[in-house]
């Protein structure tokens, strides 16, 4: 007999599916059978099946905090390559055109004063302008996006 | 489609995890026979670890399950098919540079010797109980031929002219035989 490697394996799995293919359809006498025929019991099978989707549970979680842990990491980065252009003095008047332009921001737990850029300090006004750029919400600029 | 359509389609990632933790023992049991039926003769998958992957897939979304379909019934698909995919981590695609403005691909074997050596036995092994078993009656041998290489039942129904009973009686009589000589992987450390 002949073949790649690949050749050898494919002719494996098509036999391990033929093996596989009747245990959907099996009676439970007929199962137990072919579970004792693989070496295990019923309950080795049970705490088999628990174990693996424990594990998979745990290998969501690791996946997702490892996704969460990119993201952060990442929002970093783009807060260091985007710095507003703004001078101190503008914020105030980008902060109340970002207001005008978008009324149901008003919802959002902001202060009055910042909605009017009335009072509002102007490094603070300068500290909300440069959280709506890395929101993406206005452009380095202050331009709407 | 939307993702109206999808969701409206498919079972969700939470319905499918809690379809598993509340899945009866019966259906685990189930679960674990195929998985070892098909990690029989896969020396590159455990059946924990065929178990594993189906679930991870479920519930991260990897892999979509249509709402018509048994969660049962969509974790042994996935073990399938996932088995499939694993099969072909034997090789790789490299670039090689041949020359300065010369790339070739080329596709590299990352299986042992050994390991193919083995993989030939277990065939050739069960060739030889079958043989031995079945003497000259050539159908077994030809319906165990056919589904090596992949062709699928109608097909090797069709040509060797057999009944549909008789065509299934027959490979439940193989299916038990292999079942019961064929080498259980011998999987490398």
């Amino acid at each position: 007999m002949s073949g790649s490697s690949k050749d050898v394996r494919l002719k494996l799995l098509n036999v391990a599916e033929f093996l596989a293919e009747d245990i959907p359809d099996m009676g439970e006498t007929e199962l137990a059978d072919a579970l004792a025929e693989e070496g295990l019991s019923e309950s080795a099978a049970i705490r088999m099946a628990r174990a693996a989707f424990e594990s998979a549970k745990r290998e969501l979680n690791a996946r997702r905090f490892a996704d969460a842990r990119r993201q952060i990491s990442g929002n970093k980065s783009i807060r260091s390559v985007r710095p507003a252009r703004i001078e101190l003095k503008q914020a105030k008047q980008v902060l109340a055109a970002y207001f005008a332009r978008n009324p149901e921001a008003a919802s959002t737990p902001t202060t009055m004063a910042a909605r009017k850029g009335g009072e509002l300090p102007e490094e603070t006004a300068l500290e909300i302008v440069q959280a709506l750029i890395e929101l993406g919400e206005i452009s380095e600029d202050g331009q709407p996006r | 489609m939307t993702d109206g359509d999808d969701h409206s389609r498919h079972r969700s990632p939470e319905e499918l995890r809690s379809c598993i933790e509340t899945m009866p023992d019966q259906d685990l049991v189930r679960l674990t026979a195929f998985a070892a039926r098909l990690a029989r003769t896969a020396d590159w998958a455990t059946p924990e670890d065929l178990l594993q992957s189906a679930f991870l897939a479920a519930i991260s979304g990897d892999r979509k399950c249509p709402v018509n379909v048994e969660p049962l019934k969509f974790l042994m698909g996935a073990m399938r098919s996932i088995l499939n995919n694993e099969r072909n981590k034997d090789s790789r695609s490299v670039v090689t540079d041949l020359a300065d403005d010369q790339n070739e691909h080329l596709m590299v074997d990352l299986v042992t010797p050994e390991r193919m050596l083995e993989r030939l036995d277990s065939i050739l092994e069960l060739k030889h109980a079958l043989s031995n078993e079945f003497g000259d009656d050539e159908l077994p041998f030809l319906v165990f031929e056919g589904r090596m290489e992949g062709m699928s039942r109608p097909e090797i129904r069709d040509m060797l002219d057999m009944q549909q009973t008789e065509f299934e009686s027959l490979e439940r009589r193989l299916r038990r035989f292999m079942t019961k000589h064929f080498p259980k992987t011998r999987r490398a450390g």
